[in-house]
């Protein structure tokens, strides 16, 4: 079971722009985490500074308790390994096969890197990659190049990919928002039965107002980097959602920050 | 209107020609020098290019026809270029790779090292490849090894420098996803980098080859092995007609490479 703490997380990018500020929050194992906020509101810097893909400017992120800015090299890919992420474009390698696109999955877990290739993949890891690409569905196209897929497709090759290094924590970032209606509920139908039947913690950028309320145990709202609101699902009005999309007079803003903390 | 559009826009409409600035002036003086100078070195006159008309005939006559008696000997010479030119190449593109791995923004493992490697990619494509022959020969001697090592120096000037411009243009996605699964640097590599930008990494290969073959029929006019060896000696003995024979077999090799490479090439993409 893996724990996640953030602490005072503030990012000012180099060129000025401050993407988050002050953000803390918890995320506790088990639980099904929606991230709501605008374009721009930071969500997908929050996410990259999760997993150390971004240099905090201040602030900490402890992943079970520990603090992973000073982790070596080599414990990151550890932390890394048991976070699993999924993306908005999928980020297949789109001229390799469907297989060898879930057998990478298992960088950080097999003996060498050359271990998750095709050709030296031992017997374990092509049986297990098959098994997570049965999970998706999509067994039955193992051999097709991954550019010649649908994008539901594609998604679910990447939580295929992304099943195959046992993660215990997901985070999936905007996972349906190439997606049309329809294969974007189906994949987040797919990643939620996978969450449940793993027992796995999940926590997920979304910005479909029906898709968050209709998955969310708890909702986590970001506005120009800061963190609006967080709470459980039940206690959010429809009239609180709009306040987050809608350009409130500042003050109406500030009162309800207030209220929330 | 229209009597009055006649001197209307005199101020505001540009000029036909700028007036030149004084370095573009300068510039222009130098370059003309140059030409005249060059001109008057060639020692042009109706006399010698009359002769070289008459030279040309005279060569045209005594090759035609190309002498065939001698093609099994040229056929080995040829196959030596051939060959020259295909392990330079091959040998070329392997270090290529991790060179241009290096390199690169994007895979380098620190900015002094990217620098440094570039700087040497651009000293081995800015010195001419004869030069490169000149020195190898006499570093190994006459013979094929000085062509394959200068075909190497060649390869890797040119194959790096395209090989770093397409791993900087892969999208950076696809590695990030690799890392966030706890790939090392070398799994992010090898899984992602290498084969993203493989296809044009054998285009570019393939162009190598095309060229490396060109090369290696000049290098033989300096001693490093292969078919110019054997034009440079026919030329000089003036055995026209068998020059002929080298010229025609060079051009049909040079010809079925390119055919071959462009079929793979169209396959790839
Ligand atoms: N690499 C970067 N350099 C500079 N500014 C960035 C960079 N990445 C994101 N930003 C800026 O940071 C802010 C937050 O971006 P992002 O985290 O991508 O938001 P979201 O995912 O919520 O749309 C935006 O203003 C964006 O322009
Ligand atoms: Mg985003």
């Amino acid at each position: 079971m893996i724990s996640l703490d953030v602490a005072q997380l503030s990012k000012v990018y180099p060129d000025g722009t401050t993407a988050l500020k002050d953000v803390s929050f918890q995320v506790n194992p088990g639980e099904a985490v929606v991230l709501l906020g605008h374009n721009g509101s930071g969500k997908s810097t929050l996410f990259r500074s999760i997993t150390n893909f971004e240099q905090l400017t201040s602030g900490e992120v402890f992943i079970d308790g520990e603090p992973i800015q000073s982790l070596s090299k080599r414990k990151m890919r550890l932390v890394r390994k048991r976070i699993g992420m999924v993306f908005q474009d999928f980020n297949l390698i789109y001229n390799l096969s469907v297989f060898q696109n879930v057998l990478f999955g298992a960088m950080g877990q097999a003996k060498t890197s050359l271990h998750t290739f095709n050709w030296f993949a031992p017997k374990n890891l092509r049986m297990k990659a098959m098994e997570c690409l049965d999970r998706v569905g999509l067994a039955h196209l193992a051999n097709r190049r991954a550019d010649a897929l649908s994008g539901g497709q594609q998604q679910r090759v990447a939580i295929a990919r992304m099943l195959m290094q046992d993660p215990e924590l997901i985070l999936a970032d905007e996972p349906i928002a190439s997606l049309d209606p329809k294969a974007g509920r189906e994949v987040m139908d797919l990643l939620w039965e996978i969450v449940r039947e793993r027992a796995l913690t999940v926590f997920c950028i979304l910005h479909q107002m029906d898709v968050a309320k209709e998955y969310g145990e708890r909702i986590l709202a970001l506005k120009n980097g800061r963190l609006l609101f967080d709470r459980p699902m039940q206690e959010i009005s429809d009239e609180t959602l709009s306040l987050l999309y809608e350009q409130k007079d500042a003050a109406k803003l500030a009162s309800y920050e207030e209220a929330g903390a | 209107m229209a009597d009055q559009g006649k001197d209307r826009w005199q101020e505001e409409m540009p000029a036909r020609a700028k007036r030149p600035s004084l370095g573009g002036f300068l510039l222009t003086v130098v370059v003309v020098a140059f030409l005249f100078s060059g001109l008057a070195g060639a020692n042009l006159s109706v006399d010698r290019l009359f002769d070289g008309v008459l030279n040309l005939g005279h060569f045209t006559m005594q090759a035609v026809p190309p002498d065939t008696s001698r093609v099994p000997h040229v056929l080995g010479a040829i196959v030596e270029t051939f060959e020259i030119a295909l392990v330079g190449t091959a040998f070329g593109v392997m270090i290529s790779l991790p060179v241009a791995l290096l390199a690169s923004t994007n895979t380098s493992p620190h900015p002094v090292v990217r620098t440094v490697t570039r700087g040497v990619v651009s000293m081995l494509r800015t010195v001419p490849e004869l030069i490169w022959a000149l020195v190898f020969v006499i570093a190994v001697g006459l013979g094929p090894l000085a062509g394959i090592l200068t075909i190497i120096i060649d390869t890797i000037g040119f194959c790096a420098r395209f090989f770093s411009e397409r791993i900087e243009e892969i999208r950076k996605g696809p590695s990030q996803a690799l890392e966030s699964t706890g790939a090392t640097q070398f799994g992010i590599i090898a899984g992602s980098v290498v084969p993203a930008g493989f296809p044009s990494f054998v285009g570019t290969s393939l162009f190598a080859v095309e060229k490396a073959i060109r090369s290696a029929v000049i290098l033989g006019l300096v001693g490093a092995g292969g078919i110019g060896v054997e034009l440079n000696t026919a030329m000089s003995m003036r055995m026209f007609d068998e020059a002929l024979m080298i010229i025609i077999l060079i051009l049909i090799v040079v010809i079925t490479v390119e055919q071959i490479s462009t079929r793979i090439r169209k396959k790839i993409i």
